[in-house]
């Protein structure tokens, strides 16, 4: 019995982590594309990559910031 | 805080198990949601606060960003009153 419910703790968990990740993916592909990518070529080069680098990096940095923000502020209404 | 009510009796498990999972769910809820809210801000905020790439966020866009999820709330609180005047005067 509580192996049954630990399995789908963790599967539960497992997926939820899966889905938020997907978010962010989807988002940072989003954004840097159009920060990084503006005249699409025959290729990525090299500068294209580094900017891609810098902002998946940046967009991580971002998401962290808003989110401690957020959660300030829940606390702070008492919601958290 | 959701209302769904979760159906874990075709699960199996004994009452202090499924009692367990129930609120584990509701957590993990709350935590999703929260994330699904994050992206959206942060979304919307990168638009706003990051104009240039660079390698990382130095002070002032931090502030930026911060002012702009507070800012972002006090306009949902502030058009949710709106919306309720506006229903007052009208009834």
């Amino acid at each position: 019995m509580a192996d049954k419910k630990e399995v789908l703790m963790e599967e539960i968990q497992k997926e939820l982590a899966l889905q938020n990740f997907q978010d962010l993916l989807m988002k940072v592909n989003s954004k840097c594309f159009a920060k990084c990518v503006p005249k699409p070529g025959l290729k990525l080069d090299n500068s294209e990559q580094t900017c891609l680098t810098r902002c998946t990096d940046l967009y991580i940095q971002t998401w962290n910031v808003v989110s401690d923000a957020y959660l300030r502020r829940l606390k702070k209404m008492g919601g958290a | 805080m959701s209302n769904k009510q979760v159906d874990l009796s075709v699960l199996g498990l004994d009452d202090k198990s499924q009692k367990e999972l129930a609120t584990f769910i509701e957590n993990e809820e709350r935590r999703a949601a929260f994330q699904r809210s994050v992206h959206l801000y942060a979304d919307t905020c990168w638009d706003k606060c990051i104009t240039k790439v660079k390698a990382n966020l130095d002070k002032s866009d931090e502030t930026c960003l911060t002012n702009c999820v507070e800012r972002f709330l006090d306009t949902s609180l502030f058009v949710i009153q709106r919306f309720n005047e506006t229903a007052g005067s009208r009834s």
